[in-house]
């Protein structure tokens, strides 16, 4: 069953993509008792490593650290802090939304000119990001500069929330998500070494993973995301890519990977002999850190799970937690059998 | 030349990641002369000749641009995600085989544009498979068949048009040449690659050179002609010449393997073109930028409609290439 004070931990948590201290200490915390070995890399990576005197495969799991969010890049002289986006924002998301800023998370807003001195054109149009402004109430630049100085990163406000009976609410599913799993996957015995690698910098271009299968490297790698749902009223069925409460989704190709097509026959395999419900990908978008750890020195083969998350991107994402336990669940029965 | 072998290359399924029959006909075909071929981790088809000297690799890739089934509806109608770069436009109207036989025919949502398909899009595309619902369909079908354009072969005279000529070209070369290799002659350690993946992003050649590091590398691909009407200005023609790389989208070939390959075209009298071009890239993109790095060059076939259902080439520039591979690793 889920850890849901974990979840929680994590999604409040502060990881602006090379900003993922937060994360890694509350990982750190998480699975140091489990691990043999735990270490951070140059990249910033957190590598947690099991039974590595033992024999036969090593399989990796991991997730990302990581969340888009913003950067302060200018100051403006009546102490308004323009920003740069961190990973992809839909630009339309960001007006009027609350957001911290740095290390002391200074609170602010994201500020947009009141309705009514709207033009009609105004209405019509999206504000691009580079016009938008965050405001903390500094009355100056000067004032500004010694709360917020220039390149400090930014995460959208937003608490972790139950809104029904299986329903939550929060930012940064995609991929604290994945980061719970693995994570407490970590916890359970297994009798072949087992690396569980949190990357960073996976929302600016998959960094993190681009280094940390070198020092080791595995032979199967499983990548544990939080997935894209678009299963909303306006999207054409065949467009929704996955579904919330239809089970941990099973990527077989995305714009990165086709997955290990042996290993996702057997992983589907458990799926059907376990009554555990599952999903494909159904529209070949977005990449994984997959794609990096899949061209590691000789190859590894590869698999992506994820759980599907409504909103991803954007301040406030959804997920069922069904298809939570069901994910951990499918993957943790996937490997007892390897 | 050995047109059936080609001719089986070509009929063979094989978009990226399931290259299995493509690698049953090179198998075979190589088995009469090689018991040298075995299958790295990655799917990837190796042949090692061993030899003294530094080590060559030259690669082919298996795979052919395709199709994935993302999506069946409640009528049976399948929907469409792709593997490589395939072009919508040339998709429709066409006929589609999947990797279980069932075949299909490609057509587009019209309510727009009842007779001609204006921009089309992937998400717009479907295919008919002759079910009439969601169950018969996915008895037929499931989601992640890959599926590519039913193979045809035409030949007249020298000229050849079929599908995935891009790249069983390649593959036949490099077959042709190591069934001609004469190891007391040969003046490398040689390993003949056959690669999975390359329209996905190069990935077989990046972990097979990996795996081998080779001293130099050369792919054998395809390339853009530029001889047919109205086209982009571009200098190759076919039956003018294999064509010896300079610089593609991906790399700027290494001058060592680039003026040893033209040095042999010349001393040899094998008609050559130079190829330059700004689009598009081979195995020898992932193979140059491994570990320490590797002089890498490439060998192209100048092809026309690539991607598409008819790529053409003339059969000369095969010859040749095959004939220039094989003086290239002689001593």
């Amino acid at each position: 069953m889920a850890n849901i004070e974990l979840i929680e931990k994590l999604s409040n948590a502060f990881g602006v993509s090379g900003y993922e201290h937060d994360v890694r200490d509350i990982l750190k915390r998480e699975v140091r008792e489990y691990a043999d070995k735990v270490e951070v890399d140059v990249l910033g990576n957190l590598i947690a490593l099991k039974n590595i005197q033992k024999k036969g495969h090593m399989v990796a799991l991991n997730a990302h650290m990581d969340e888009v969010g913003l950067i302060v890049d200018y100051i403006e002289d009546d102490g308004f802090l323009r920003f740069k986006k961190v990973g992809g924002i839909d630009d339309r998301v960001l007006p009027g939304k609350r957001v911290l800023i740095g290390k002391s998370k200074i609170p602010g807003v994201i500020g947009i000119k009141a309705i009514h001195l709207q033009s009609k054109e105004d209405e019509k149009k999206a504000v691009p990001s580079k016009n938008l402004y965050i405001d903390i109430g500094a009355k100056n630049r000067e004032e500004a500069e010694k709360i917020v100085p220039l390149s400090t990163p930014v995460v959208f406000k937003t608490k972790f929330e139950k809104i029904s009976r299986s329903v939550y609410i929060g930012k940064a599913f995609d991929d604290r998500l994945g980061c719970a799993i693995a994570a407490e996957l970590l916890k359970k015995d297994y009798n072949f070494p087992l690396m569980v690698l949190f990357t960073t910098k996976e929302e600016i271009g998959l960094r993190g993973a681009a280094v940390g299968t070198y020092k080791y490297t595995p032979d199967i790698s499983i990548t544990i995301e939080g997935t894209i749902s678009a299963d909303l009223p306006e999207v054409k069925d065949h467009l929704k890519c996955t579904k919330i409460k239809k089970g941990p989704v099973i990527t077989i190709k995305d714009s990165g990977v086709i997955t290990d097509n042996d290993l996702r026959e057997k992983l589907i395999s458990v799926a059907k002999r376990k009554k555990i419900p599952y999903q494909f990908k159904q529209v070949i978008a977005g990449g994984t850190d997959s794609y990096r750890i899949q061209l590691s020195k000789r190859g590894v083969k590869v698999l992506t799970v994820a759980v599907p998350v409504r909103y991803i991107h954007s301040p406030v994402s959804l997920f069922n937690i069904e298809d939570y336990d069901n994910t951990l669940k499918l993957i943790g029965e996937f490997l007892k059998i390897l | 030349m050995n047109e059936n072998f080609l001719r089986n290359l070509v009929f063979a399924f094989g978009p990226s990641s399931k290259e299995k029959a493509v690698k049953k006909v090179i198998t075979q075909e190589l088995g009469k002369v090689s018991d040298r071929i075995s299958e790295d981790k990655f799917g990837n088809l190796v042949v090692h000749i061993k030899g003294e000297g530094p080590k060559l690799m030259v690669a082919a890739h298996l795979d052919q641009i395709g199709v994935m089934v993302t999506d069946v509806d409640k009528n049976g109608f399948l929907r469409l995600g792709e593997v490589g770069r395939i072009r919508k436009s040339f998709l429709i109207g066409q006929k589609l085989i999947f990797e279980n036989g069932v075949e299909g025919f490609v057509y587009y949502e019209d309510k727009k544009s009842p007779w001609e398909a204006k921009e089309p899009k992937m998400e717009n595309l479907f295919v008919d498979i002759g079910a009439e619902d969601k169950g018969t369909a996915r008895k037929l079908v499931d989601i992640g068949t890959q599926g590519v354009y039913k193979p045809s072969f035409y030949s007249f005279r020298s000229r050849v048009t079929a599908p995935a000529l891009d790249d069983r070209i390649g593959c036949y070369i490099l077959a042709e040449l190591i069934k001609g290799i004469n190891k007391k002659k040969l003046a490398y350690d040689f390993y003949g690659v056959f690669t999975v993946q390359e329209e996905i992003g190069v990935k077989g050649a990046k972990v097979s050179s990996y795996e081998i590091t080779p001293d130099f590398g050369i792919a054998i691909d395809v390339t853009d002609a530029g001889d047919m009407p109205e086209t982009s200005a571009l200098s190759l023609s076919l039956g003018k010449g294999p064509a010896i790389k300079v610089m593609d989208r991906g790399m700027i070939a290494s001058k060592s393997v680039k003026n040893n390959l033209i040095a042999t075209a010349e001393k040899s009298k094998i008609p050559y073109q130079l190829e330059v071009i700004t689009a598009g890239t081979t195995d020898a993109y992932a193979m140059q930028v491994t570990k320490s790095g590797v002089e890498t060059g490439a060998l192209s076939i100048s092809t026309r409609y690539i991607h598409t259902p008819g790529e053409t080439l003339d059969l000369n520039d095969v010859l040749n290439a095959v004939k220039l591979l094989k003086k290239f690793i002689e001593k």
